[in-house]
């Protein structure tokens, strides 16, 4: 592995725009969805689970969403440079792919962590229960699957936009995503 | 085997139907060389089409005998200091270079060096990104790099533009030591007296032309009229202009400060 992969990592963590829309802005979902939202839902461990998976479903699908945009908008800014450097550095094209997939993971396996950290404290903080997952390992499974899936549409959407040399459409896949 | 860089044939278009940029450019470049040509005559797509960043419309760019379409993952054959090569990642200008030299496996130390010589501290770099510094700036962090990667081949497209007089000076002592093929994109005279054992070539309206030994540039005069004995016979605005050895007849070379003035001369306008 070269300097990229960390140094990726790095860059996408420290991005204000993901910080923003992927982290601050579903905190504040997190909260209105708990205290706001959750008012009237039943004090029945049964009736807070499923609430509960209801919030960290829909929102962790908003936050990976945003931090995907900001993943693709990476790839599109560096475009230029990515032809120069899988051509005369050792960052070979399967090398940069390989990197640029295990990097987005880590970030956005990040964001699902504290997303689920926050969505259980504030359950916790409001209703007094701590519920985990029933089957963590199916959770795990889940969200390395769903992370993916949503790396790979991004990536492709904005290789499109690269290859049609249409970098003005980057807004319509942020609409899309 | 020397290390060459060989342009056969190249055309470069950038939109259909429109006028090529580069019209069949023919060289080989195997040590140290100037491209002067005026502003717009398509000395940076030149660099561009070998870096890979801009698509050839037809003909062919090889790097030591392998055509660079073939080429990947291939450390230590090119560098250049297009800004647009340095944007893998938005971080600041310290990372950077942490991360190109280990890619290219070159010498961030050099790199250091070279930026601290050219006035800047290793502390503002790292709390800048490179589209944050000023042009100067940019231009000193990007060559920098293009010449700590320690490639065979060094492109540098207007190395000396927005540095202070001293600056160039140092930049000039630090192409002349490099242990390396080195190509200098400009179109400022001025600098043929300081590199008396580089060798030129000139780029018009997307044709290369030469290659012709600065020291034999230092005395050269530009006549308006097609000379038998030109050193070079170039065409400038659909006429031909020569370039031949000084008899103090025509406009010399090295007067003209840059070779935007070409046009002026060629037009009639001075």
């Amino acid at each position: 592995m070269t300097k990229y992969l960390e140094m990726n990592v790095k860059s996408l963590l420290t991005n204000p725009y993901l910080i923003f829309w992927s982290i601050l802005f579903i905190e504040f979902w997190v909260f209105m969805w708990v205290f706001v939202f959750g008012s009237g839902i039943q004090t029945s461990e049964q009736a807070v689970r499923l609430y509960m998976a209801t919030a960290y479903g829909n929102l962790l699908m908003l936050s990976l969403s945003g931090a995907c945009v900001t993943i693709g908008n990476s790839v599109l800014y560096a475009s230029k440079s990515i032809r120069y450097v899988t051509k005369y550095t050792r960052l070979s094209p399967s090398r940069f792919l390989l990197e640029n997939l295990l990097s987005s993971l880590v970030v956005l396996l990040t964001i699902s962590a504290i997303m689920f950290a926050s969505v259980l404290a504030a359950f916790y903080s409001k209703f007094n229960l701590f519920i985990t997952p029933v089957n963590p390992a199916g959770l795990a499974a889940s969200l390395v699957l769903s992370t993916l899936l949503i790396y790979a549409l991004s990536l492709f959407l904005n290789l499109v936009i690269i290859n049609l040399k249409a970098p003005k459409s980057a807004n319509f896949i942020s609409f899309l995503l | 085997m020397k290390p060459m860089i060989t342009s056969r044939g190249l055309h470069v278009t950038y939109r259909w139907r429109q006028e090529p940029v580069l019209k069949g450019v023919d060289g080989t470049f195997d040590d140290k060389h100037l491209i002067l040509g005026p502003n717009g005559s398509g000395k940076t797509t030149f660099f561009r089409a070998i870096c890979g960043l801009t698509n050839t419309t037809s003909g062919e760019i090889a790097i030591d005998g392998k055509n660079v379409e073939n080429l990947y993952a291939t450390t230590g054959v090119i560098s250049a200091n297009f800004q647009e090569v340095y944007t893998l990642l938005a971080s600041n200008v310290y990372d950077l270079i942490m991360l190109y030299t280990d890619l290219s496996k070159g010498d961030c130390n050099l790199a250091f060096d070279i930026i601290k010589d050219m006035g800047l501290e290793v502390d503002f770099l790292k709390r800048s990104k490179l589209n944050e510094l000023s042009a100067g700036q940019q231009k000193i962090v990007c060559t920098a790099l293009a010449l700590a990667m320690k490639a065979k081949h060094v492109l540098l497209d207007e190395p000396f533009e927005q540095l202070d007089p001293a600056k160039k000076s140092r930049m000039i002592k630090l192409l002349t030591s490099y242990k390396g093929a080195i190509l200098v994109n400009t179109h400022e005279t001025w600098l043929l007296k300081n590199l008396p054992e580089w060798t030129v070539f000139f780029m018009f309206e997307g044709l290369l032309y030469g290659p012709v030994s600065v020291k034999e540039l230092l005395k050269a005069e530009i006549s308006l009229k097609e000379e038998p004995k030109a050193l070079l016979k170039v065409k400038v605005a659909d006429k031909t202009i020569s370039i031949l050895e000084g008899h103090g007849a025509g406009t010399l070379l090295t007067s003209l400060e840059n070779l935007d003035r070409i046009y002026e001369l060629a037009e009639g306008t001075t």
